[in-house]
């Protein structure tokens, strides 16, 4: 198979779970729904799917450039230390509930007005789900992943050297 | 198109992160569904009238004494910390009270929490007692060295509890 055909193939998978996905699954929940929740959690929900969409566009440039790229290349290397780096951003995005930065914990602000006239006098929650267990192994795991890329670019520069 | 055979250092890292991976993704999964489990579990228990470990509130010459058994659930050691925090109209902290528990899967200690005598005079019910308090309560729910946790807390105003500010 002919390698820009390749590359367009592997763009697909990213462009379809999170960019086309999402806009689908968000069309088919009624937007008082969505205004609610939002509005409930403090928590843009649309502003989120258009981030998600944001990183799907660069993972699926990402794909297509190191699948394009021949192995002795520097791009491949290069292309696939961006992809997984990206990747870990958007693990850390999702699981920070749109905020990246605070490493795998997502700080919810639940407006209890939102639930119904009976928790009046009941000042805002807050809620925090730590995952900073998995923030910070699948940290390391990245790490060895990066390492393992450029060992393999070693040896693939090598072997078409020989 | 041949494939490049890669050398063994690089197909065992592979196989490094592959572990690595599966073995973190199932940590987190069994951690947090723990966390969860045992704070149902435990408000479940606690509010059913007909559970062997429900919660109960006792009078003592320190005040009054809520205890909350919490039963572990999962399958590693969960630490639940309450605590909670009175507050006269100004937002100034009058008092606060603390108490954490850690137990392992299987096993049921009693988290308690004592409210002290000089909040709740003697002869006068909880909520008429704490009905002029701002109350600040947070709860934890925590494990693997506090590297995955639930964590909750909000304010509860004086007129949520019948009454005006002290």
């Amino acid at each position: 198979m002919n390698r820009t055909v390749k590359a367009v193939l592997s763009a697909l998978p990213a462009m379809v779970v999170l960019v086309v996905l999402p806009r689908v699954l968000i069309g088919y929940v009624p937007s008082s729904a969505i205004s609610k929740a939002s509005s409930l959690l403090g928590v843009s929900i649309p502003g989120m799917v258009d981030d998600v969409a944001v990183f799907g566009f660069a993972l699926a440039i990402l794909s297509a450039l190191q699948t394009w790229a021949y192995k002795w290349s520097i791009v491949k290397p290069a292309t696939s230390t961006l992809h997984i780096v990206t990747s870990y951003i958007l693990l850390l995005f999702l699981l920070g509930f749109g905020n990246a930065l605070t490493f795998g914990t997502a700080n919810l602000s639940i407006s209890p007005s939102a639930l119904g006239p009976s928790t009046s006098g009941i000042g805002s929650i807050s809620v925090s789900l730590v995952s900073t267990f998995l923030a910070l192994l699948v940290g390391v795991a990245v790490v060895m992943k990066v390492g393992q890329k450029w060992m393999k670019y070693g040896e693939d520069k090598r072997f078409h050297a020989e | 198109m041949g494939g490049t055979k890669y050398s063994r250092e690089v197909r065992l890292m592979g196989y490094c992160i592959l572990a690595l991976e599966a073995l973190t993704l199932f940590t987190w999964g069994a951690a947090f569904y723990g966390n969860a489990a045992t704070l149902a579990t435990t408000a479940l228990s606690s509010i059913n009238p007909s559970s062997a470990h429900k919660m109960s509130l006792a009078n003592t010459t320190t005040g009054v004494t809520l205890t909350v058994p919490i039963q572990g659930v999962g399958f590693f050691p969960v630490t639940v910390t309450a605590s909670a925090q009175f507050m006269n109209g100004q937002n100034q902290t009058v008092s606060q009270v603390k108490d954490s528990v850690t137990v392992s899967p299987g096993e049921i200690r009693n988290l308690t929490i004592t409210i002290p005598v000089s909040l709740v005079q003697p002869g006068t019910s909880l909520s008429s007692a704490l009905s002029g308090y701002h109350l600040g309560i947070d709860l934890q729910v925590t494990s693997l060295y506090n590297l995955v946790a639930l964590k909750g807390g909000t304010v509860i105003e004086p007129s949520a509890m019948g009454g005006g500010s002290p």
